[in-house]
C-alpha cells in the first residue's frame, strides 16, 4: 500500500527525530505546514522521540546547574510574540540560532583538521560493510583518544583487518613505524574465565616480546602498544590477568 | 503540578522528593500539563520555577546528548545552552502547540545533532553504528541511576519489540544523530527502506508506550 501518504509519514518521522537535512528538511517543513494530519503525526512522533530521551535519561552533575544558573543571571529574556511560530513544529517557535540543523553551532574546542583527515582515511581504508564494526572499534578505542589520534595521524598509518587465525573473531590493526605505535581491535573472542585476559604478542622471526594486555570493553578487546621493532604479525594467547614473560601457548596470529 | 511546587529555593539539588512520579506512570507524554506552569512563571523571570523545569529536564537533556555526543563536557554544554534558551525564550512558548517536554528535547535533540553533524569527527559519528544492541552502550552504564529506571526499562522493552532494521533505524537516526540518507548509506539500503523502517519504527514504539497527544 505504498502512496503519497506514506511517503508523507515517513518524511514527517524523520522531520521528527531531525534525520533530514538540506532540501529534505525544506520540503518536510514545507509539508507539515500545509498538512494538518502531519502536524498530528509530527506531535505524536515528537511525543514518542521525549519517551526515547527519557528512556536516555542521565542526572548530570550539580555543577551544570550552577552554570545554568549564573549564565541565565545575564540573559534578556524575550518578550512574547503573537503569532510567530516555527511552521507546524507543535511547539515554541525556535529563533534562528537554535532551531535550524544548517545553522552550525561552533564548538568551542577546534579538532585538528588532521584529525578529520585521518579518521576519514581510516574509516576509508575500510571497505563497504565493515565500515559500521570500524567506527564501533574507533570508539571503543576513545579511552586512547590522544594516542589514538597520533597513530591515525601518522603518515604510515596502516590498517589491516583480519581473522584470528583458527577463531570465528576478526581483528583490526593499525599500526605505524613512524609513530612506533599499533592499536589492535579484537572482535568475537570468547570471554575470559575470571583471573585470565588475553595477551599481545609482538611475533617476531626470532620469537615473540610481550605487547600488553588487552582490555574488554563493550564486547571488544582493545589494545594498544609501542615498541613495534622488526614486528610483522601480533600474536594472542590467553594468559593469568597479570601477563606473562612468555606465551603459555602458540599464539593466536593476525597480521599487522 | 505538586511536585513543582515543592522545588522551593533549594534549586534542583533536592531532587531526590517529589519527582520520581515522573518518570513513573506518564508524566513525560501527558505534554505540558505539568510543566506549563512553571515555564510560565520562568516567563516571569521566577528563578525557582525555572530550576523545577530544569529539575524535571536536565536528566533527558543530558542523557540524550551524552547519547548522541558520546562526550561528558560536549553534554554538558548542551545542557546549559538548551536551559539558557529556555530561560530566554519561555515567554514564547504557546501551550496550545504542544508540551513543554517536546520543545525542550526538541531544541535539545537539535543541539546535539547539530555538534555531532557539524564535527564530523568520524569516530565519534560511527560510534554507535557498529553496535547492535541498544543495551550495549556505554552511556547506558549507569547502574546507580534509579530515578528514571521505570521509564529507562519501559522504552528499553518496547525496543526490543521493533524488528531489528526499524530498531537500526530509530538507533542511528534519533540516538546517534545520522539523517535517513547517512544511515541507508551505512546500511547499504534504498532511502525508501530506511524511511519506512523508521517511520514503522516509531509508529510501533509509539503505541508501545501509550503515547497520546
Amino acid at each position: 500500500m505504498r502512496s503519497a501518504d506514506d511517503d508523507a509519514h515517513g518524511l514527517t518521522a524523520a522531520y521528527a527525530v531531525d534525520a533530514l537535512d538540506g532540501a529534505e528538511l525544506r520540503r518536510a517543513e514545507a509539508h507539515v505546514a500545509a498538512c494538518a494530519d502531519c502536524r498530528r503525526d509530527l506531535a505524536d512522533f515528537r511525543a514518542t522521540a521525549v519517551r526515547l530521551a527519557y528512556g536516555a535519561a542521565r542526572r548530570p552533575g550539580d555543577h551544570v546547574w550552577e552554570r545554568v544558573r549564573s549564565a541565565v543571571a545575564d540573559v534578556r529574556q524575550v518578550p512574547p510574540i503573537a503569532g510567530a511560530a516555527e511552521p507546524g513544529a507543535g511547539a515554541a517557535p525556535l529563533p534562528p540560532s537554535t532551531g535550524r540543523r544548517r545553522t552550525r553551532i561552533r564548538r568551542p574546542r577546534v579538532r585538528a583538521p588532521w584529525l578529520v583527515a585521518a579518521a576519514a582515511l581510516a574509516v576509508a581504508l575500510v571497505l563497504g560493510g565493515t565500515v559500521a564494526a570500524m567506527g564501533a572499534r574507533m570508539a571503543e578505542l576513545r579511552s586512547h583518544t590522544a594516542e589514538v589520534e597520533a597513530l591515525l595521524a601518522a603518515s604510515d598509518a596502516r590498517l589491516r583487518e583480519s581473522r584470528v587465525e583458527g577463531t570465528g573473531a576478526s581483528a583490526t590493526v593499525v599500526a605505524s613505524e613512524r609513530s612506533d605505535a599499533v592499536m589492535v581491535v579484537v572482535k568475537g573472542l570468547p570471554e575470559a574465565p575470571p583471573g585470565m585476559g588475553y595477551q599481545l604478542w609482538y611475533v617476531e622471526d626470532d620469537g615473540v616480546r610481550p605487547a600488553g594486555m588487552l582490555a574488554e570493553s563493550g564486547g571488544m578487546l582493545t589494545g594498544m602498544a609501542h615498541g613495534l621493532g622488526s614486528a610483522r604479525e601480533i600474536g594472542i594467547t590467553m594468559e593469568a590477568a597479570s601477563g606473562a614473560d612468555a606465551p603459555s601457548s602458540d599464539p593466536m596470529r593476525v597480521g599487522m | 503540578m505538586e511536585r513543582v511546587e515543592r522545588t522551593g529555593s533549594a534549586g534542583p539539588a533536592g531532587r531526590a522528593e517529589g519527582v520520581v512520579g515522573a518518570e513513573g506512570a506518564a508524566a513525560p507524554d501527558r505534554d505540558g500539563d505539568d510543566l506549563a506552569g512553571p515555564l510560565r512563571r520562568t516567563a516571569l523571570g521566577d528563578l525557582d520555577a525555572f530550576a523545577a523545569v530544569y529539575r524535571e529536564l536536565s536528566a533527558p537533556v543530558y542523557g540524550l546528548a551524552l547519547r548522541v555526543l558520546r562526550d561528558r563536557a560536549q553534554a554538558e554544554e548542551v545542557v546549559q545552552e538548551v536551559f539558557t534558551e529556555v530561560w530566554r525564550l519561555a515567554a514564547r512558548h504557546d501551550p496550545r502547540r504542544g508540551g513543554v517536554r517536546p520543545w525542550v528535547l526538541t531544541v535539545a535533540h537539535r543541539r546535539a545533532v547539530d555538534r555531532v553533524r557539524s564535527e564530523q569527527a568520524a569516530a565519534a559519528r560511527l560510534a554507535e553504528a557498529g553496535r547492535r544492541t541498544p543495551e550495549s552502550s556505554p552511556a547506558d552504564a549507569v547502574p546507580d541511576e534509579v530515578e528514571h529506571r521505570m521509564e529507562r526499562e519501559r522504552v528499553r522493552r518496547c525496543l526490543r519489540r521493533l524488528t531489528e532494521p526499524q530498531r537500526q533505524a530509530v538507533r542511528l537516526t534519533y540516538y546517534t544523530g545520522y539523517t535517513q540518507r547517512e544511515a541507508a548509506d551505512l546500511l547499504g539500503v534504498p532511502l525508501t527502506t530506511v524511511k519506512g523502517r523508521l517511520r514503522d519504527g516509531l509508529i510501533r514504539l509509539r503505541d508501545c508506550l501509550g503515547v497520546t497527544t
